[in-house]
């Protein structure tokens, strides 16, 4: 018996049609006849795109880095200038940490468990060797620096630990998103973003609105601003229309599309500081912001 | 039997954001995510990877923009087309195993499709009507011109199909 050289790409076509014809419950019974759980295949699929997402977080903190010798560290929010070495040594140990994580997430479902808990081990010991090497290194603090970052002087590690900082005007409008972990930050003492904010190259500002939509692939909304607005600060259109979007309850990912349950959390929204970052961007020659402020018109605040 | 939509994008509409995509894939149901994978194993056969290799390559050119998400289009479907066409991708180029011998593994390649047809197909000699059913999806006949080959009622028909393809699964899942 001999088939055409397509024959396995016509059957494939046509298993996949069928596949997808099946009522639902009818695929997940078949699921539990051959693996006894009806979620078996749902599970891998997950297990398979978590661990996918990580590496491509993973990737995209350090492609945000590559330009220049700073670490951007999400775990500390605090980026650091560390020399090339430093950088290859904590790259390193973040790389230590991925293969570790992957090879837990390999094991049965009884210890998955313990898994997640590796996982965020193997997050914050790196965390803890960048502190602990940048201490080292540049030596902590001096009192005269807390002085200076307090009178919103320029010293270079904390000027942008400032930048990073919520402002206040922001964590007051979308106090709603830190409620769950303690109430809005009020009363953090951070330099007024004016004074803080720095010149930044094309090259890092490129860079940080690449990062900030990275961060929002891998869900983490609150870095994801942090990010964005620095960009946005720096005088970036693009970073000022991508910030308002994570705050506009009509902004695209926020409404119901492709037959796919979508359920916001609408914690994230304010329409505020959705008009306060599309004003900015507008401002910087955004057209796409003129559109999305006039549509939030019909939004009460 | 028709084939899947590539993720070009088809309209003035713009594609899914990167955020959408990750929103959507967040809340992709049980049995959904049963079938992209079940989908998945299906056109890996054709190449050296896994199934899983497969979606996941499918997850990372949707969120990285490699394939626009056309707006309209069903989570499974697009799922559907992208693993197609990567498989059909990674099956013509040159792959790792044949990259040391260039043409020759490609030929190769195309023998080891062929053989595997043909295995698919000699597992149901004790059922000549699935049998004749897949020689002619094989050929590529579709839709109506194969019920009226295997000469059976539509809802026979059906059935017939459903248990063509357990059977095609369960071979796959004995071969691992």
């Amino acid at each position: 018996m001999s088939t055409k050289p397509d024959a396995l790409l016509n059957l494939a076509d046509a298993m996949a049609e069928d596949i997808l014809n099946t009522p639902d419950d009818e695929v997940l019974r078949e699921v539990e006849e051959d693996f006894g759980d009806r979620r078996a295949l749902a599970n891998k699929f997950d297990q398979i795109l978590e661990r996918a997402e990580k590496q491509v977080f993973e990737s995209a903190r350090f492609a945000a880095l590559a330009p220049s010798p700073q670490v951007r560290s999400s775990v500390l929010d605090l980026p650091i200038s560390l020399r090339d070495e430093t950088i290859r040594r904590v790259k390193g140990i973040l790389n230590l940490a991925s293969r570790l994580s992957e090879f837990l997430s390999s094991l049965t479902p009884r210890t998955l468990a313990w898994s997640a808990t590796a996982a965020a081990v193997a997050t914050l010991v790196p965390a803890a060797v960048i502190t602990a090497v940048v201490v080292k290194e540049q030596g902590p603090p001096s009192g005269q620096q807390m002085a200076e970052v307090r009178k919103g002087e320029k010293g270079d590690r904390f000027q942008m630990e400032a930048v990073f900082a919520p402002q206040p005007a922001e964590v007051t409008s979308a106090g709603a998103f830190d409620e769950g972990i303690g109430g809005p930050r009020t009363q953090m003492p951070v330099a007024a973003p004016q004074e803080a904010t720095r010149k930044l190259s094309d090259e890092e500002i490129a860079a940080l609105v690449a990062g900030g939509r990275q961060l929002m692939i891998a869900d983490d909304i609150h870095n994801a601003r942090l990010v964005l607005q620095q960009a946005a600060d720096a005088g970036n259109a693009t970073a000022a229309l991508e910030l308002g979007q994570t705050y506009d309850p009509l902004a695209p990912s926020a409404t119901v599309r492709w037959g796919v349950q979508h359920i916001p959390d609408r914690r994230t929204f304010d329409v505020v500081m959705a008009r306060k970052w599309y004003e900015k961007a507008r401002d910087l020659g955004s057209a796409e912001a003129a559109v999305r402020l006039e549509k939030l018109k019909s939004v009460p605040d | 039997m028709s084939e899947p939509p590539t993720g070009v994008e088809v309209d003035n509409a713009p594609p899914l954001s990167r955020a959408e995509i990750n929103n959507a894939i967040k809340f992709l149901t049980a049995a959904e995510k049963t079938k992209i994978v079940k989908i998945a194993a299906q056109y890996a056969k054709m190449t050296p990877y896994e199934a899983e290799d497969l979606y996941q390559e499918a997850w990372l050119r949707a969120v990285d923009g490699r394939r626009k998400w056309p707006r309209d289009l069903p989570i499974t479907t697009f799922f559907w087309g992208v693993m197609r066409s990567i498989a059909w991708e990674w099956k013509r180029k040159d792959d790792p195993l044949d990259k040391d011998i260039g043409d020759k593994g490609a030929e190769e390649r195309t023998l080891l499709d062929r053989d595997h047809a043909t295995k698919i197909i000699k597992a149901h000699d004790d059922d000549p009507i699935a049998q004749e059913i897949l020689v002619a999806i094989a050929d590529g006949a579709r839709g109506e011109e194969l019920l009226k080959l295997s000469g059976l009622s539509p809802t026979d028909y059906e059935s017939k199909r459903k248990k063509i393809r357990r059977r095609i699964e369960k071979l796959e899942a004995e071969k691992k």
